[in-house]
């Protein structure tokens, strides 16, 4: 070691060097200017919110919001006019009661009253057997059937959708209110249900194709769908998302699907919550939340220094992260709300077991009596192996024996 | 008082900047990094300031928290990026501000005794910043980089003999230090 830098040699010159940077001016206001630009913003997009909720609490509003989602989803669906719809809002949805959840085997909480008598058992009844054309009261509703899926390339697929799509026309305009997930009285009530159907052999895949169309027809999709069409047991489970209001009308047309021979319904449970007061909560701590954010983008507008800046900004993300997560709650409650989920299962009847037939003494003792002789034989054959086995050694030794027997003999003598 | 609190903390965060965001420079051999450092580590003081500890310990505190706002910059991509594409640090020396007489020669010094602090792992640049130019003791920079006082101590002796054997410090050593 030639030399060694003193303490004091070493603050020097990094004294000297540091010196060479030039301090900027510490960020105080400067720094803040994107704040400011940010609470613009936020304060705009609250504007709008606030403008945007206060419509949408008026109930002209919404009305127009769902005649654009209709014919939205009219179009998707490739012609389900809304105009064709009869109008009547009444008795849409009256089986889905809060907080009621049941079990039917035979009827079901919807019914066909008051859909003009389009879509009964009888009319639907000769297409689920797969004869040409439509219904009578169907063909009389003037809409076209929604386009065929990629999945639909049988004849028989195509026949069954088309005829299951005029179903789902016909409880679109029975309920008068297709496609509309909204309740004029503003509730909002979570639907679930599901449906077993038991169908004749081969039946699977054609009913499935059309559970499936009536949600198309409907405004609604299916979420999920599992199908097995290759083995001994056939089945499929088709998961439904459709409107609310026509929940009951489509349940009844998935039974519908099973009528006429082609099989029965096995199982249907249904269950509704009531969660409008959630909901209303919801609404009601979001709209108090951007108030207070409101009030807060104000206060930071007038803040001096980094600390009134900083604390007042905390409390502004504070409360936006809150707003946004009752946001995303309330989506997720609406669109549970909005859409009903249906589970449908269909499965082919189980075949028959032959029960054995009752036999009298003398031939149960006649069976008896054959099934031992043969089992006797079996057992002969079966342990003749190791018999003809001992007899080889036996005979081996014997013979063994003799010649030993005989040499000895001659040397003794 | 809360009030009060706020201002005594907003004025001592004022005292210290400069030195906090030299020391960054220091460290990280450049100014816009070193900005942004300063200015995370004294985002993150504030919002622990709640912690804060009383007396001589503060100083401390506060170059544990700029050391590690610029520990992370070391360690993210866009610092390795930064120093891979030269030496921008210091061609920003010479261009920013109003300079002085002898402005080349003061570049020339800090460009050098920057480049001799590079040459030094993190672990021995850190120490010798901290202790040479911010003028904590061994034991605040055992606070500041969390080791203890005898591996600060080690490691400030190796660093000043790896400075002592760097020729470009040897050449700006005052005449009676090169003597001894």
């Amino acid at each position: 070691m030639n030399q060694m830098l003193s303490d004091e040699e070493l603050t020097r010159l990094l004294g000297d060097a540091a010196e060479a940077f030039p301090v900027p001016d510490m960020p105080v206001y400067e720094q803040h200017q994107p704040v400011r630009r940010k609470a613009l913003w936020l304060t705009a997009a609250a504007a709008a919110a606030v403008v945007g909720a206060v419509l949408l609490s008026n109930g002209d509003v919404p009305g127009l919001t769902k005649k654009a989602d209709l014919s939205t989803a009219s179009r998707a669906q490739g012609g389900l006019n809304p105009g064709n719809a009869d109008g009547s809002t009444t008795g849409a949805g009256g089986g889905t009661t809060g907080g009621s959840t049941g079990t039917t085997s035979g009827g079901f909480p919807g019914n066909f009253a008051g859909n003009g008598g389009d879509l009964t058992r009888d009319k639907v009844a000769p297409e689920l057997t797969g004869s040409a054309g439509s219904a009578a009261g169907v063909a009389s509703v003037p809409m076209a059937a929604p386009p065929l899926p990629p999945a639909v390339a049988s004849a028989q697929q195509r026949s069954a959708y088309q005829a299951a799509a005029a179903d789902a026309a016909a409880v679109a305009v029975g309920s008068g209110t297709q496609a509309d997930p909204g309740f004029a009285d503003g509730a909002r009530i979570v639907q679930t249900g599901s449906i077993g159907l038991v169908v004749e052999k081969g039946k699977v895949s054609s009913v499935t194709v059309r559970v499936r169309a009536l949600a198309d027809g409907v405004g609604g999709y299916v979420s999920d769908e599992k199908s097995t069409e290759i083995g001994q047991d056939p089945t499929a489970t088709v998961t439904l998302r459709v409107p609310v209001k026509v929940f009951d009308k489509v349940v009844t047309a998935v039974r519908g699907t099973v009528g006429q021979g082609v099989g029965k319904v096995e199982s249907s449970t249904s269950s509704a919550a009531d969660v409008t007061a959630q909901y209303a909560d919801l609404q009601a701590q979001i709209g108090s939340l951007t108030a207070a954010r409101e009030r807060f983008l104000s206060i930071l507008a007038k803040a001096n220094t980094i600390g009134e800046t900083l604390s007042v900004q905390q409390r502004v993300d504070d409360v936006q992260a809150r707003i946004d997560r009752l946001e995303g709650q309330r989506r997720v409650l609406a669109k549970q709300s909005d859409l009903a989920t249906l589970t449908v299962t269909v499965s082919e009847k189980p075949k028959d077991i032959k029960v054995a037939e009752t036999q009298s003494g003398l031939s149960k003792s006649w069976d008896r009596a054959t099934h031992g002789f043969t089992s006797g034989v079996e057992s002969l054959i079966a342990h003749s192996g190791r018999a003809l086995l001992l007899l080889i050694v036996g005979a081996i030794g014997l013979v063994i024996l003799r010649l030993g027997w005989r040499l000895a003999r001659r040397r003794l003598l | 008082v809360r009030r009060r609190g706020m201002d005594d903390l907003d004025a001592w965060l004022k005292r210290d900047y400069a030195t906090a965001y030299r020391t960054a420079c220091l460290v990280l051999r450049d100014p816009i990094e070193a900005q942004d450092a300063v200015q995370e580590a004294f985002l993150r003081v504030w919002r622990f300031r709640g912690s804060i500890p009383e007396g001589d310990a503060r100083k401390a505190w506060l170059y544990r928290v700029v050391v590690n706002a610029c520990m992370s910059r070391l360690r993210s991509e866009k610092s390795r990026t930064c120093k891979d594409s030269g030496d921008l640090g210091l061609s920003m020396i010479a261009d920013s501000g109003p300079q002085p007489y002898d402005a080349a020669e003061h570049s020339q010094l800090a460009g050098d005794v920057v480049a001799a602090l590079a040459d030094l792992p993190e672990s021995l640049r850190v120490p010798v910043v901290l202790r040479y130019y911010v003028g904590l003791s061994e034991k605040e920079i055992a606070v500041a980089i969390d080791r203890r006082p005898g591996t600060v101590k080690s490691r400030l002796y190796d660093a000043k003999q790896r400075l002592a054997l760097d020729p470009r410090l040897s050449a700006w050593a005052s005449p009676q230090e090169m003597a001894r």
